[in-house]
């Protein structure tokens, strides 16, 4: 049987849906369909470096692979930049105020190396809240009795039960004194104006460890700060109570004692506090020769 | 057959005037792709050539929506710019996998997307999709005896051939849509048996009982009519 009818394709040929077609809208929207397909793909950074990948014949896993040594080192350098904890030396918060209260004192006493006697002097003639020397200035000298005169205003003030300064526009004008030196005796105020070589305690730990006892040492010299320096920590182990140190000074040199509070002292830091005094030791003996 | 590739390239390139606002005419040069068989244009439209499609499209818009128009049937009538336009979208999204085949054309790819899409749409509305009933073999010629001649195209039969269009259009609304499918892709579409496999998704002996089956029927159907001046 021949499976093609001529008389069939013919009456085929002449149906009256010959010209059947679809309307206009269909039309355009297929036309339209395959021209944006035809469009090339937008591709941002991440699909072209994964198809260049994918060039070199580089699998899922090893792209993950590098993905994950890239995130590692990432951290590693991040960890890097970061500073040390502050768990590795804990200063209390109290004493850092309280050194950075005896700034002016401090300051005078750096200013001229001072005696056994007098060093004394000046400091048992100081305020009633015993406080930690400060290392201050670029070196200008402050005669010891401005450094009395000023205590006692920087001794009266309470510590302040937050680190934020009032506001010195919405106090009282009667206790503008007392804002002004609650102001002032916020560790960020004591920073303020005063330049080059002024550091807290927990700056000067800080620089021990990483610039180290002789790099900080020879720094306080070209400054003219003149120490030596002492670990302490509190006693009973309250690391979260103020330590009230009695000002000192070295017998030999006759240089201040700058307490170094901290709640566990560890080995690094007491050999870095020791070449610290060493070298300050040494520029003594080359001096007074 | 495929294309030869160089000749294809002395093809003419003809230019369009466009008059700008300054009257200065403008000419746009386009490639004349009209020479290029459906193969390289399914090739160039998958290498990004939107124009290369729209001539292809252009090509197989009517037989296809013919073909789809006749095997929906006259039921269905209503999905058949649903199953049209979604072959040709189907078409673009699957032109990844599309590569030139010496045993599969473009044309046979468009009609199988088109054939299975139809067949979708018959299930869903529960029509008869297939019958493979065995065939009679009718030798009888005796309907053709009295109808003009095939080859004859005198303008006095026009009329004929046209009526003889109808009867035959309201004879395969009674056929089952494999057999009607495989009568139209013969006959009207030219495709052969081999190219039918792939599209009907069917055995070779299969596809050649459903062209019997069909002719048979179509025959019985159509040897009722005879032309007014020949009862």
């Amino acid at each position: 049987m021949d499976l093609r009818d001529s008389h069939l394709e013919k009456a085929l040929q002449h149906a009256p849906d010959r010209d059947l077609q679809p309307g206009e809208a269909v039309r355009g929207r297929v036309i339209a369909y395959a021209a944006d397909a035809a469009k090339p793909e937008k591709t941002g950074w991440l699909s072209m470096l994964i198809d260049s990948l994918r060039q070199w014949h580089v699998t899922s896993a090893q792209v993950a692979g590098l993905g994950s040594v890239a995130v590692a080192l990432l951290v590693l350098l991040m960890v890097h930049e970061q500073r040390p904890a502050d768990s590795e030396w804990v200063v209390p918060a109290s004493s850092e105020y309280v050194a950075k209260a005896d700034a002016p004192k401090r300051k005078a006493a750096e200013a001229e190396p001072a005696t056994d006697e007098l060093a004394r002097e000046e400091m048992t003639a100081s305020t009633e809240a015993p406080t930690t020397p400060e290392v201050v200035t670029e070196g200008a000298t402050t005669h010891p009795t401005e450094v009395a005169q000023a205590a006692p205003a920087m001794a009266d003030a309470p510590l302040p039960e937050s680190a934020a300064p009032l506001p010195v526009e919405d106090a009282d004008a009667d206790t503008d004194a007392l804002v002004e030196s609650r102001t002032k005796s916020t560790p960020e105020a004591f920073t303020e104006g005063v330049a080059g070589e002024s550091e807290g305690a927990a700056d000067l730990q800080y620089g021990l460890m990483t610039q180290g006892g002789k790099a900080l040492a020879e720094q306080g010299i070209r400054a003219g700060n003149y120490r030596l320096l002492k670990i302490e920590t509190p006693q009973g182990g309250r690391c979260d109570e103020p330590g009230a140190h009695v000002p000192q000074a070295d017998a030999e040199t006759g240089y201040p004692i700058e307490i170094v509070d901290v709640c566990v002292a560890p080995v690094a830091l007491v050999d870095e506090v020791e070449i610290y005094n060493q070298v300050m030791r040494a520029y003594w003996q080359k001096t007074s020769q | 057959m495929l294309y030869n590739e160089e000749s294809a390239l002395k093809f003419p390139i003809f230019l369009t005037p466009n008059v700008s606002s300054n009257r200065v005419i403008h000419y746009t040069a386009r490639m004349n792709l009209d020479v290029f068989s459906d193969d390289v244009l399914m090739t160039k439209f998958c290498a990004g050539d939107a124009q290369a499609f729209e001539l292809l499209y252009m090509r197989h818009e009517r037989p296809l929506y013919r073909y789809i128009r006749r095997v929906l049937g006259t039921a269905l009538g209503a999905q058949v710019d649903e199953v049209f336009q979604d072959t040709w979208m189907k078409l673009v999204d699957s032109r990844a996998s599309w590569r030139e085949r010496e045993d599969a054309s473009f044309k046979t790819w468009l009609f199988m997307l088109a054939h299975h899409r139809a067949v979708d749409v018959l299930r869903r509305g529960g029509r008869e999709v297939s019958a493979d009933e065995g065939w009679q073999d009718d030798e009888s010629e005796s309907p053709w005896q009295l109808w003009p001649a095939s080859s004859a195209d005198e303008p006095e039969h026009q009329a004929f051939w046209r009526k003889a269009g109808q009867q035959l259009l309201d004879c395969l609304e009674g056929l089952p849509a494999l057999q009607r499918a495989a009568f139209l892709l013969h006959h009207e579409d030219g495709l052969g048996l081999d190219e039918m496999t792939r599209i009907l998704d069917a055995e070779f002996e299969t596809v050649k009982s459903r062209l019997r089956y069909a002719l048979s029927k179509l025959r019985a159907c159509m040897g009722a009519y005879l032309p007014p001046a020949m009862e």
